[in-house]
């Protein structure tokens, strides 16, 4: 539970504030974790569009993953360049500990909220 | 199910004129143990780079063509693709052949790409390039494609000049404040 809480403030000034996921985010790290090491740009935009039937722009989708970066949720290495894509290199990005701890507090959240909720939801789980 | 022809031998010789023949010679230098289906697959590969994400094959006769076409070594060549079992003709969907002397990504767009931040303009470039090339020109043709380019760099350089401005103006660290 701790791991989803951010050290914030100064020195002398130690607090912890918790950390909530947007849904665009989570659907981004839900699609890191799905696609492992293979996980970049284009590939996390195509994931999102066919799993979860959402329109993202590669902009959104790399601004997203910068805020993600910045909070030390996922990491980021380049690749090697490739032909297919006119010699530019790809930025590969992996889930981190934290993230992942996030993700799951943040699954749960959802989890329990809907729980008991099936009949409203129309079997939605 | 989309229609298919043959490509013609001018439409391939388009399309090979512009690889590089010393990568060409470097892989087919590689080749002694490789397959004719492995020789193929690097075709495939210097093909995507050109434009064409073809569930391509090529026949014999249209291999001697690129080969004698590219001036590399056809004896060593034609060793390995003896050995090997033969392969259908090259087909590719019509909106691929139309496709495959003109489709790069316009350039406008392009230009408009390079006011996206630097941290990120090399990859954002690579993948709608990618996309471009092994995925929209194939399945959709050029036009589509092109109008596919040009809706995803308006919406990629939207939301990442806007969180540009955020950042230059403070705005962001006021509407964190706001939004707790």
């Amino acid at each position: 539970m701790l791991s989803s809480f951010l050290h914030c403030g100064g020195k002398g000034n130690m607090r912890f504030k918790p950390v909530y996921l947007g849904e665009f985010e989570q659907l981004v790290l839900l699609a890191l974790l799905r696609l492992g090491p293979n996980a970049y740009g284009m590939r996390i935009r195509h994931e999102i569009q066919e799993r979860a039937n959402r329109r993202a722009s590669l902009g959104a989708v790399y601004t997203t993953l910068d805020r993600l970066e910045a909070k030390g949720f996922v990491s980021s290495w380049v690749g090697e360049p490739t032909p297919e894509r006119g010699g530019r290199a790809k930025k590969f990005f992996k889930l981190e500990a934290r993230g992942q701890a996030v993700l799951n507090e943040s699954i749960r959240a959802s989890v329990n909220m809907t729980a008991g909720l099936e009949p409203l939801l129309g079997g939605v789980r | 199910m989309p229609r298919k022809r043959a490509v013609g031998k001018s439409e391939l010789y388009a399309l090979y004129s512009g690889l590089q023949h010393t990568s060409w010679n470097k892989a087919l230098g590689e080749a002694d143990n490789l397959r004719q289906e492995q020789l193929f697959v690097i075709l495939k590969e210097n093909l995507r780079n050109r434009v064409v994400h073809a569930s391509a094959d090529v026949n014999s006769d249209t291999w001697d063509a690129v080969l004698g076409q590219l001036k590399i070594d056809t004896k060593q060549a034609n060793a390995v693709v003896a050995k090997a079992r033969p392969i259908p003709p090259l087909q590719v969907s019509m909106g691929v052949a139309r496709a495959v002397s003109s489709a790069v990504p316009p350039r406008f767009p392009k230009f408009l790409l390079l006011l996206i931040p630097k941290k990120n303009r090399e990859y954002v470039i690579g993948d709608l390039e990618e996309e471009f090339h092994t995925i929209l020109v194939p399945e959709y043709g050029y036009r589509i494609a092109r109008c596919w380019y040009w809706a995803q760099v308006l919406a990629a350089f939207v939301p990442m000049l806007w969180d540009q401005l955020k950042r230059a103006s403070g705005l962001a660290v006021v509407l964190k404040l706001l939004g707790g």
